[in-house]
C-alpha cells in the first residue's frame, strides 16, 4: 500500500514538473520549491521588434506576489515584461532570511538574466550579489536600498560588484518624518507605535523617520510637545495586528494616534479592528503605508486618517535597469552603482483617494506605449521619470 | 510533617485532590498577575482588561485542545497553521453566498477534511508525522493561495459575531466541551493516553492504533477549523501564505498543549490548556504594559514555560527524556 501510494505521489508530481516545463501559450504554473512556491508568467508574443528580448528571462524575489502591495508590483513588471516581450518568473520568499538568499539561487538556476528582489535585512545582499557574480546575472534592488554606514561591508562588495546594478527605493526616513507631521497636525500628542518583524531594514528606517519627526515638531512647538510610544510587533496576521493593538491600547488609554508601520495589510486591518470594537475611532487616528484596497471607504468612515503608498511602481523602474543592462545600453558606474529615489504618494481624504484610484487603481500609470518608450531612456532620464511620478504628472500624461 | 509530605496528603485528599491542579494553574496566573500588577498598577491588570487578555487566549486554547489528541499520543503536526489559513479562506468565501452557516460549515468541514487527509497519510505512508505535516503544509499554503486568488478574503461586519463576547466565548467552551468529554468520557480519550504510554502494549491488548491516530488527527484539525472561525472573525480578514509563513500560527497553541500535558496527571488537561494560554497572553500583555522590548517578552515568555514544564513534570526515574 505504502509503495502504491508513494508511485502514485512520483506520477503527480512528474505530471506537474511536466506541465510547468511545456506550453507555448501564456501560462501561469505552479512549482513546489524548498524556500517557497514561485510563480513562472510566459509574455505574450513580443511587441518589441528585438528578438532577442525573446529570450530575456528576469526573476523576481518577492515577499509575496498575492498581497495587496505585492500583487500591484506584479501587475505592473508583468505589465512592462509584456511590452518589452520579456518573460518572468517569481519566487515568494516572506521575507524570512534563508528563504530570501534560497530565492535567488532558484532563480540563479531556472537561467534568469536578471533578478529584481526586495530582501528583508541588507546582511541578506552579500550572499545575493556573490550568487549573482558567480551565475553572471544582473541584479537591483526595489523598496530597498544598502546604507554605506550602516552596512558598509555589502556597500563595498555592491559597488565593486560588475552584476549589481542598483536600487530603486522610497525615501523611508522621509515617509516616516511626514507621517508624523501629518498626525501632529491633525491633533496627535500620544503616538503608539506597531511594526511588524523586529529588525527589518525598511521598518528600521521608517522609525528613524518617525521619531525624527517627532523630534522636529518638539523642537517648532516647545509648548505643544508629542511623544511616540516604543514599538510593538503585531506580525503579518490580522488576528496578532488586534491582539497587539489591544494589548497597546490598553497600556495605554490615552493614546490619540497608532501608526501602522507596514506588514502587507494584515497587520493593519486587525489594528483597525482592534480601534473600531472599543468605539475608539473618533480618539484613535490611525496612519500607515502601503494603501489598503478599501482605502477608500476607510477615509470615508474615518477609520484611517492618512496613508502613504502608491509606490507600487518602484519595482517597474527597477526593471528597466536590470533590463538595459542585460541588454549592454547600461555601463554600471565604476565602483558605485545607480539608485533611483521613488516618491510616495499621500492620501488623507476621500477626495486624494479618488484621484489617485483613477490613475494608480484603474489603471497603472504607464500605458504600453510609454513602457516600450521607457526601455530606452537613459539612465538619467529614468531617474527623472520616476521622481516627477504623480498624480498630477499621470493626468497631464493621460489627460482627465 | 514536612512540605513535600503536606503537598502529598492535598494531592490524595478526597475532597481536595482533584482540584490540586487547578488550583496550581491558577496560583501561577495569580503570581503573574500580581508581578506586572505590582511594576505597572494603572495599565495593567484592571477588569475590562483581563476581558480583552481572555478573548485573545481562548483562540489559541481551542487550537491547543485540540493540539493535545495527537501530542499525547507522540505525534506532531506542523500543518495546523496552513489549516488555519485555508479553513479560514474557505469559510470566508462561503459565508458571502451562505452567512453564518457558509463560515462554520466551510471551516469546520475543511478542517475535518485535513485532518482525515493528514491521518490517512501517515497511517498509510508509515513515515514520522513531522515528515508528513511538513509536506502537508506546503501543499495546503498553495491550496489557499490559489483559492484566495491572491486577494486579501476580509469577513464581513455583518459576520463577526465570533469575534467578540459573547459568540467567542460560547463558541470556545463548546468546543472546551466536547474535547473534555471526548478525552474523559469516550474511548477516544482512554485510547489515546494508552497509545502514547505504551503503543506496543497497547496494540497488543487489541486496540486498532491506526484507527485512533487518524481520529487523533481529525479531532485535531475539526478543533482548528473551529480556531480559524474564531481567527478570522477576531482579525476580520486572512491572508494566503506562503513559503511557510503559516507556522507563525503553530506555537502558540503548542505552548498551551504543553501546559496541558504538564497537568495531564491532575486529570485536567484543558483546563489547564485554558489557563495556561492565559498565563502567556498576561505575560504578553504585561510586557508591553511595562514597555518591554519585545526581544526580552519571547526571552521571558521561554523562560516561563520551560519552569513551568520542568516544575510539573517529573519524569520516572531512570526514563528515557526524548
Amino acid at each position: 500500500m505504502k509503495r502504491i501510494l508513494a508511485m502514485l505521489m512520483v506520477l503527480v508530481l512528474a505530471l506537474g514538473l511536466v506541465a510547468c516545463g511545456t506550453g507555448e501559450a501564456p501560462s501561469e504554473e505552479t512549482a513546489s520549491s524548498e524556500a517557497a512556491a514561485s510563480e513562472e508568467t510566459a509574455s505574450a508574443e513580443a511587441s518589441a521588434a528585438d528578438g532577442e528580448t525573446d529570450d530575456i528571462l528576469i526573476g523576481v524575489s518577492i515577499w509575496s506576489s498575492t498581497d495587496a502591495l505585492g500583487s500591484q508590483c506584479k501587475w505592473i513588471i508583468d505589465a512592462a515584461a509584456e511590452a518589452l516581450g520579456v518573460k518572468t518568473m517569481y519566487v515568494d520568499q516572506g521575507h524570512v532570511s534563508e528563504q530570501v538568499t534560497a530565492s535567488v539561487e532558484t532563480l540563479a538556476a531556472a537561467g534568469c538574466d536578471g533578478i529584481l528582489i526586495c530582501n528583508s535585512s541588507s546582511a541578506e545582499m552579500t550572499s545575493v550579489i556573490n550568487t549573482c557574480d558567480q551565475y553572471e546575472i544582473y541584479v537591483s534592488q526595489f523598496f530597498r536600498a544598502i546604507d554605506e554606514e550602516a552596512n558598509p561591508d555589502e556597500y563595498a562588495l555592491a559597488c565593486s560588484s560588475p552584476y549589481y546594478v542598483g536600487t530603486v527605493h522610497e525615501d523611508e526616513v522621509a515617509n516616516g518624518q511626514n507621517l508624523v507631521r501629518i498626525l501632529c497636525e491633525k491633533g496627535c500628542r500620544k503616538i503608539a507605535l506597531e511594526g511588524w518583524s523586529a529588525g527589518d531594514a525598511t521598518f528600521l528606517l521608517r522609525w528613524q523617520g518617525y521619531q525624527e519627526g517627532i523630534e522636529a515638531w518638539n523642537a517648532e512647538n516647545p509648548d505643544d510637545q508629542a511623544t511616540l510610544l516604543e514599538p510593538q510587533y503585531g506580525g503579518h496576521a490580522s488576528d496578532t495586528g488586534r491582539s497587539t493593538a489591544e494589548a497597546i491600547i490598553s497600556a495605554n488609554p490615552d493614546i490619540d494616534a497608532l501608526i501602522v508601520a507596514g506588514g502587507g495589510g494584515g497587520c493593519l486591518i486587525g489594528a483597525i479592528t482592534a480601534i473600531e470594537s472599543q468605539g475608539l475611532t473618533d480618539q484613535i487616528k490611525v496612519v500607515s503605508t502601503d494603501f489598503l484596497e478599501d482605502l477608500e471607504e476607510r477615509l470615508q468612515n474615518g477609520s484611517i486618517a492618512a496613508e502613504s503608498g502608491g509606490h507600487y511602481a518602484d519595482p517597474l523602474f527597477a526593471f528597466m535597469m536590470t533590463y538595459n543592462a542585460i541588454k549592454g545600453n547600461y555601463e554600471k558606474p565604476e565602483n558605485s552603482f545607480y539608485e533611483v529615489n521613488f516618491p510616495y504618494l499621500y492620501v488623507a481624504s476621500p477626495e486624494d483617494y479618488a484621484a489617485y484610484k483613477k490613475y494608480f487603481v484603474d489603471e497603472l500609470p504607464y500605458n504600453t506605449d510609454e513602457l516600450v518608450a521607457m526601455a530606452d531612456y537613459t539612465f538619467e532620464e529614468l531617474a527623472e521619470c520616476a521622481a516627477s511620478l504623480s498624480i498630477e504628472d499621470v493626468q497631464a500624461r493621460h489627460g482627465g | 510533617m514536612n512540605l513535600s509530605d503536606r503537598l502529598q496528603k492535598l494531592k490524595t485528599n478526597k475532597a481536595f485532590g482533584r482540584y490540586y491542579g487547578i488550583a496550581l494553574l491558577i496560583i501561577m496566573a495569580f503570581v503573574f498577575w500580581a508581578i506586572f500588577k505590582i511594576l505597572t498598577p494603572d495599565n495593567f491588570g484592571s477588569m475590562d482588561k483581563m476581558y480583552f487578555y481572555l478573548q485573545s487566549s481562548i483562540i489559541y486554547s481551542v487550537g491547543a485542545c485540540g493540539f493535545y489528541f495527537i501530542v499525547v499520543m507522540g505525534l506532531f503536526d506542523f500543518s495546523i497553521g496552513a489549516n488555519i489559513v485555508l479553513s479560514s479562506i474557505v469559510g470566508v468565501i462561503l459565508s458571502r453566498q451562505f452567512g453564518y452557516a457558509g463560515l462554520l460549515i466551510g471551516c469546520i468541514a475543511c478542517g475535518t477534511i485535513i485532518g482525515l487527509l493528514n491521518g490517512t497519510l501517515y497511517v498509510k505512508l508509515k513515515i514520522p508525522s513531522m515528515i508528513v505535516t511538513v509536506g502537508l503544509m506546503l501543499i495546503y499554503e498553495s491550496v489557499a493561495s490559489f483559492v484566495a486568488q491572491g486577494k486579501e478574503q476580509s469577513l464581513d461586519k455583518a459576520l463577526q459575531a465570533f469575534g467578540h463576547a459573547p459568540g467567542n466565548i460560547i463558541l470556545a467552551l463548546i468546543a472546551f466541551f466536547v474535547a473534555s468529554l471526548i478525552l474523559k468520557y469516550t474511548k477516544i480519550g482512554t485510547y489515546c493516553y494508552a497509545i502514547g504510554s505504551n503503543e506496543y502494549v497497547a496494540k497488543n491488548m487489541g486496540i486498532n492504533v491506526n484507527k485512533y491516530k487518524l481520529i487523533g488527527f481529525v479531532l485535531l484539525h475539526l478543533l482548528v477549523g473551529v480556531m480559524a472561525i474564531l481567527v478570522v472573525s477576531y482579525g476580520t480578514s486572512m491572508r494566503a501564505i506562503t513559503g511557510m509563513g503559516s507556522m507563525e500560527f503553530n506555537f502558540t497553541p503548542l505552548m498551551g498543549c504543553f501546559f496541558g500535558l504538564a497537568f495531564r496527571k491532575y486529570n485536567s488537561p484543558i483546563i489547564a490548556i485554558v489557563i495556561g494560554e492565559f498565563i502567556i497572553a498576561l505575560i504578553f500583555n504585561g510586557f508591553i504594559a511595562i514597555g518591554a522590548p519585545t526581544t526580552i517578552q519571547n526571552v521571558i515568555t521561554g523562560a516561563a514555560l520551560l519552569i513551568v514544564v520542568a516544575l510539573t513534570i517529573k519524569p520516572a526515574k531512570g526514563a528515557v527524556i526524548k
